[in-house]
């Protein structure tokens, strides 16, 4: 909001530069930046706007700052004509409208206002009009209270104008004074004579009750509305107006006779004469009464406070602090100053004066215990340095898909899991409106973004994914893993092998690998870590991904980790090429060769593979073989008795050529 | 060309020679009859007596010291290629490793530092209620302080036994879902499972609806902390955080500021705000518009003393307990670290940034 520094000079005149008292109004009351030329914009915090959405609220503040004095324009108009009939309230229902005060005036000439005025409207970025709409706005800029201005004549009636403060009937229709037009509805609260609605309350005036050069009697209304409704009312209408925006953070009813005396006050000088008034008002806001007590001051804040300091600094915002010897303060919070309702708040307020930076760092005393970390954070950062040490990057994606992603989602080896994907209500773009049921999408498109500036790509992201199940959002933390190369028709296998080191580094080795259309899905006693599978990018790239779910393989990870003996015998190394058919899968011949003699078999590794149209339909392999016993050296006698059986057993099983 | 040039250069112009060939050249450029030190040496009898008692024997150590690296640098390229027959001038074969992203690093810093103060490290569903991440932080339905969280909802796809849409109800469990706007409501979470005294830091990412650019994403990293105890002050906040980021900054010079602010879960509320050092080109900031390098101050961190209200929610009793609570983004504090100018790199899993981390 803009503030003109002229006029607040002008409600403290004691106050020094304008780029002293800016830098002063940022360090120990609201956000505030000099935009140069006696201008600020200051950044209102929201429960602020009832005491200082006003010059009168800010230069209240840099008087406190400074210890200046606080003029405010307000003269209390006294022995006013009250209740002469000329103009009368009706308002339907208090909640939505506290308060509702008006006066009647009489002007003999709508003119132009004075150029100081226009120039003070100008700065804080509104139009002059003329004397009368301009006094509304300067009286709202100088102390906060919205004003509206009718044109008398303008309204139903004939010597008494009756206004009634109701809900808009469905569909009724307002033209607002900027020419545009509004259909509203029950939600919306309107100004009305007894035949139209006059003006949308709170928010903006019509067209037709507006006051114009012909004007010559005037109803000035002051009033307080229910923020709540305002604030709905003035979002359904995009409508966001000077008065909407500060009713919707709640004013005091308590403003309204500042607005009316003030804007009273200044119509005078243009000649007019206030002929009646009327106050609806029928629940006074009181004062409130707060304690502040030094010692709560001491212990919440951490350093002293005297009653008397403090004392001061609440006189000097306008709070009334009863006259008592007392180790603690009672402070009367008069009604504008709405945010402050608990002791706490006075605490602030006596703190921010004293300077937060003044104060001096203490620290804490704390019972030493072990800190703590959730196992899954903890798993977390294993499974990062696991897979650093694979040589692969992390990335992070964004949590957020369209169409096409969640297509690919359904389509691919993922497609098992029949993605039921979570919706955002309001989507930033198209391609945003889901929220990432799997990571591999996004990842799986890092590849293919990189795929421009290298040949390999490995990459990894941890993070949440999202999926309804059974009408619930079931929220899973995810590892997606993705590899990507030119020309690699084995890069699955790769992605296998990672898998293993990963899953027993993290102490799982009773993991299966259970093939299913193409892909694999990673089980530990039938519980399902993950899934592993294979995609075609363009270009020959071809990309391999998996995605696991942390939270199971944290459940399988609680094993401590044991040492076995190393073996005290030599390891005998045997290879052995085959001639199989290709139909013949190679797991199958590994498990066979495992089983010939288990115990003698330390560990089965395919070594070579080679498949050529030479070979017809057949696949050239070679395994290696190691033996090794916890009992004694085996003989090269004993090795050839186990070839042969294994050589035996792959004939009989899948008739293999042995070469 | 003054001594101390003289010697950058000798130094730098020997490290990069690789054969006796260059060295030779040097020893000629520096020590020869016409060489830079040797005319140094020279012009010393032209010089008055007190500047003479000065340079003549810094000139002399320097002569000694550059002969030194020149006989050193000799013999080195000498027994490389005599001794094992491999060219050690060659380059080192490539070895590649893996990469953490900038923003685990940062994670894992912080979490570090907070460990070392006391601090344990909770984590918090990234889908929230609006129970948890506002009512319960008491910033109020239907105002315009909740403009200041920008949010994502979620359409509600919780329906009940007869398959009715439910919708919107103020109670804990019931009420809208959305993308949690902050890791605040972690608070209430935390305090509703735990018995003070205790503190907490929250990692986490959290999502705002608003338009992307160079300092705003849609989905980014926060870090909330959380103290509680019987007597935990505002003195005491002010300690931790200068703590932590004193560590954070490792050893820059570092000033603090601190403002008051409004947030709805804090009373008082402030805004914690830094300058770093003006020292050192490499850890400077943007250059000001005379190109010498000045601090600016940075908004860094929300923070407070924990509201009575958000006590109530969490069923403390406000008269028993009090408590800082503190946010910051994750991201800004990498940016700041790394000097990356835009945040949209984090997520755009391009490695040529990744790796360089």
């Amino acid at each position: 909001m803009k503030f003109s520094y002229t006029l607040i000079k002008k409600l403290a005149p004691g106050l020094p530069k304008c780029a002293k008292v800016a830098e002063a109004l940022n360090m120990y009351s609201f956000e505030t930046k000099n935009l140069g030329g006696d201008l600020l914009e200051i950044n209102l915090p929201a429960n602020r706007w009832s005491d200082a959405s006003s010059h009168l609220g800010i230069a209240r503040e840099a008087a406190a700052i400074f210890k200046k004095e606080l003029r405010s324009p307000v003269v209390s108009i006294i022995n006013a004509p009250m209740d002469e009939g000329l103009v009368k309230v009706e308002v339907e229902k208090q909640k939505y409208c506290p308060r509702y005060a008006a006066r009647f005036f009489e002007i003999k000439r709508v003119s132009q206002s004075p150029e100081w005025l226009r120039k003070i409207l100008r700065a804080c970025g509104i139009n002059p009009v003329n004397n009368v709409v301009d006094v509304m706005n300067y009286v709202m800029l100088e102390v906060g209270q919205p004003l509206h201005a009718f044109d008398a004549d303008k309204i139903y009636g004939k010597k008494t104008k009756k206004i009634v403060v109701r809900r808009a009937k469905k569909n009724e229709r307002l033209k607002t004074l900027d020419g545009q037009s509004f259909v509203l509805n029950p939600d919306i609260l309107v100004i009305a004579d007894p035949k139209q609605a006059l003006a949308i309350a709170g928010i903006k005036g019509g067209e037709s009750s507006g006051v114009t050069g012909r004007t010559r009697r005037l109803i000035i209304e002051a009033a307080n509305f229910d923020p709540v409704m305002i604030y709905k009312a003035s979002r359904r209408l995009k409508l966001i107006t000077d008065a909407a925006a500060r009713f919707s953070h709640g004013m005091s009813p308590a403003l309204v006779e500042w607005g009316l005396d003030r804007a009273t006050a200044l119509l005078k000088k243009s000649g007019a004469k206030l002929l009646d008034s009327v106050d609806f008002y029928t629940e006074k806001a009181g004062e409130e009464v707060i304690e502040f007590d030094p010692a709560k001051f001491r212990s919440v804040i951490g350093a002293p406070i005297a009653v008397g300091e403090a004392r001061k600094i609440f006189k000097r915002l306008g709070l009334l602090v009863d006259k008592s010897e007392k180790a603690k303060l009672r402070v009367r919070i008069p009604a504008w100053r709405t945010d402050i309702e608990e002791p706490e708040d006075l605490i602030e307020e006596a703190a921010r004066f004293l300077d937060f930076n003044a104060l001096r760092p203490q620290a804490p005393v704390v019972g030493v215990k072990p800190t703590e970390e959730e196992d899954v954070i903890v798993l977390k950062e294993k499974v990062r340095r696991l897979l650093q040490s694979f040589q692969l990057d992390e990335v992070y994606s964004p949590s957020f898909l369209g169409e096409t992603e969640l297509g690919w989602c359904n389509q691919s080896f993922l497609g098992g899991m029949k993605v039921n994907p979570v919706e955002v209500e309001n989507p930033i773009a198209e391609d945003k409106k889901y929220v990432r049921p799997s990571l591999l999408p996004l990842l799986i498109r890092g590849v293919e973004l990189n795929s421009r500036f290298f040949d390999s790509v490995k990459i990894f992201e941890i993070g949440k994914v999202f999926s309804v199940v059974r009408g619930a959002i079931k929220e899973r933390l995810a590892l997606g893993i993705v590899l990507g190369a030119k020309k690699d028709t084995k890069l699955v296998l790769e992605l296998k092998g990672l898998t293993e080191e990963l899953l027993r580094g993290l102490g799982i080795d009773d993991y299966d690998f259970v093939e299913t259309k193409g892909s694999m899905r990673v089980e530990v006693n039938h519980d399902i870590l993950g899934v592993v599978g294979q995609e075609h990018l363009g270009k020959n790239w071809l990309v391999t991904a998996a995605e696991f779910d942390l939270e199971r393989i944290l459940k399988q990870t609680e094993e401590e980790k044991e040492y076995i003996p190393l073996k005290r015998f030599p390891a005998v190394i045997r290879d052995i090429s085959i001639l199989v058919s290709k139909n013949i899968r190679i797991g199958e011949i590994l498990e066979t060769i495992q089983r010939v003699s288990p115990k003698l078999t330390e560990n089965v590794d395919l070594i070579d593979e080679y498949v050529n149209e030479k070979l017809g339909g057949k696949q050239s392999l070679t395994f290696r073989v190691i033996f090794q016993s916890d009992e004694r050296t085996l003989t090269d006698a004993e090795v050839n008795k186990e070839m042969a059986k294994i050589s035996g057993a792959l004939k009989r099983s899948f008739r293999a050529e042995i070469r | 060309m003054n001594l101390k040039e003289i010697e950058d250069s000798a130094r730098n112009e020997l490290k990069a020679a690789v054969s006796r060939e260059a060295v030779e050249k040097l020893r000629v450029k520096y020590l020869g009859r016409k060489g830079e030190i040797t005319a140094v040496l020279r012009s010393l009898k032209d010089m008055p007596l007190e500047e003479r008692r000065r340079v003549g024997p810094e000139a002399q150590s320097l002569r000694r010291d550059v002969e030194r690296l020149i006989n050193e640098k000799v013999s080195a390229i000498g027994s490389a290629s005599s001794a094992s027959g491999v060219d050690l001038t060659a380059p080192g074969r490539k070895v590649s490793r893996g990469h953490l992203h900038p923003l685990t690093l940062v994670d894992e810093e912080i979490r570090r530092i907070f460990k070392s103060m006391n601090f344990s490290v909770v984590e918090g569903p990234e889908v929230e209620t609006e129970y948890y991440n506002f009512d319960a932080l008491n910033i109020p339905p239907n105002h315009p302080a909740r403009e200041m969280w920008d949010t994502f909802w979620l359409r509600q796809t919780r329906t009940d036994a007869d398959g009715v849409h439910t919708h919107t109800k103020k109670s804990p469990r019931q009420s809208a879902l959305l993308l949690r706007t902050h890791t605040s409501p972690m608070q209430i979470r935390y305090m509703e499972e735990h018995n003070p005294p205790f503190q907490i830091i929250v990692p986490g990412r959290t999502f705002r609806y608003e338009a992307t650019d160079a300092s705003h994403e849609i989905n980014f990293y926060q870090l909330e902390g959380l103290m509680v105890g019987k007597s935990v002050s505002l003195a005491n906040f002010k300690s931790v955080v200068q703590e932590f980021f004193k560590r954070f900054f490792g050893g820059q010079k570092i000033e603090f500021r601190y403002r008051p602010a409004y947030f709805p879960f804090v009373e008082p509320g402030l805004e914690v705000e830094i300058k770093l050092a003006t020292s050192g080109p490499e850890k400077g900031l943007r250059p000001n518009g005379a190109g010498k390098r000045q601090g600016t101050w940075l908004e860094i961190m929300g923070a407070g003393m924990v509201h009575p209200r958000v006590f109530e929610f969490a069923h403390y009793n406000p008269r028993d307990w009090q408590g800082f609570a503190f946010g910051m983004g994750l991201d800004r504090l990498a940016m700041i670290k790394y000097k990356i100018p835009d945040i949209r790199l984090f997520y755009s899993g391009d490695l040529r940034f990744i790796r360089q981390f």
